[in-house]
């Protein structure tokens, strides 16, 4: 019994990772605000500012459909490094939620997440990594679309325009 | 103090801020936590990064882990939610990282019907990787017993009615 139980933990475990954690929860998103966080990014890279990742994100998140202004939803880019050795970019969708254990316990979390993995590990040669103000906004392009693939899982009723069908 | 510096030390106290403000709010999650579920999970990377280090075991984390979280009175091998502790270790190279997660299911405020199972409270943010010229078993163990007591210590907050088995 005990074996089926800790089967089963495991197979929810795999499951979870296998969609990403939380992917439900970009179910019947239409409106995000989009937020650089620029207390620990401006990585300093010449041409690159939270302004101009802000603005490819939302021309990125408008062409899909998702709507950007005032929203209790944050769709939060992130940049972490040193100019010239190490740079990381992260997405998060952060959401109010309530415990299930306990749903009188309401904070605001972290309910979908990505990061571009290269960084985060033991990359080897560190710098060699030639980061300049397109590398940075190409990752964050990639991350951008990792959102909105999950984003398309979980609301198959959006209508796509012609240039993002799928052949 | 250069206005440079002066700007550097804003920024940093700013993030500081934020940052507390973030674990502040992460750490109402723990309240009411009496038994959680201990996984251990020695992690490589996509390009088959890490390896072992001999004498560091999932056994010696768990043992280490289980004394820990019992002393404070909270059962780790009970129902409760997810407590989570991933590390890698590098020894060719002098690297490991460790963090722990604490994962629970929740309901969105938005749309209860939807559930997911998150992480509500982890050190990852505050851990990172360490580089260290003398990686050893007990290097690892003494990051995990410094890392439990960030748990306990945001834990205890959370719930002060708890007293600690004589």
């Amino acid at each position: 019994m005990k074996t089926k139980a800790l089967c089963s933990l495991l197979t929810l475990c795999s499951c979870c990772m296998a969609q990403k954690d939380g992917q439900h929860s970009l179910a019947g998103i239409k409106t995000v605000y989009v937020m650089v966080d620029s207390a620990v990014s401006d990585p300093g890279v010449p041409g690159l500012t939270s302004k101009v990742i802000k603005s490819d994100v939302e021309a990125q998140l408008r062409s899909f459909g998702i709507a950007v202004g005032p929203s209790p939803i944050v769709f939060k880019v992130s940049y972490f490094g040193a100019p010239g050795v190490l740079f990381g970019v992260s997405v998060d969708v952060v959401q109010r939620v309530a415990l299930l254990r306990d749903p009188s316990i309401q904070v605001l979390l972290k309910t979908w997440k990505t990061d571009y993995t290269e960084t985060t590990g033991v990359a080897t040669n560190w710098a060699a990594l030639k980061w300049t103000a397109q590398t940075i906004r190409d990752s964050t392009e990639k991350l951008v679309n990792e959102f909105l693939t999950a984003w398309l899982i979980e609301n198959p009723d959006v209508k796509l325009s012609p240039q993002h069908e799928v052949k | 103090m250069s206005i440079k510096n002066r700007v550097l030390c804003a920024a940093l106290l700013m993030c500081s801020c934020c940052m507390a403000q973030k674990e502040a709010e992460n750490q109402r999650s723990l309240a009411g936590i009496r038994e959680v579920y201990v996984l251990v999970d020695d992690i490589h990377l996509a390009d088959g990064t890490g390896s072992t280090l001999p004498g560091l075991t999932r056994d010696v984390l768990e043992i280490d882990l289980d004394t820990q979280l019992r002393s404070r009175g909270i059962n780790p091998q009970g129902n409760g939610p997810l407590f989570i502790v991933r590390y890698l270790v590098v020894p060719e190279k002098g690297f490991y990282s460790l963090d722990i997660s604490v994962m629970q299911w929740v309901q969105l405020v938005r749309d209860p019907s939807i559930q997911v199972l998150i992480s509500t409270w982890s050190t990852a943010d505050s851990a990172g990787g360490v580089k260290t010229a003398n990686l050893t078993v007990q290097t690892v163990r003494d990051s995990l017993e410094k890392q439990v007591n960030q748990f306990l210590g945001a834990w205890s907050v959370e719930n002060l009615d708890v007293k600690p088995p004589q």
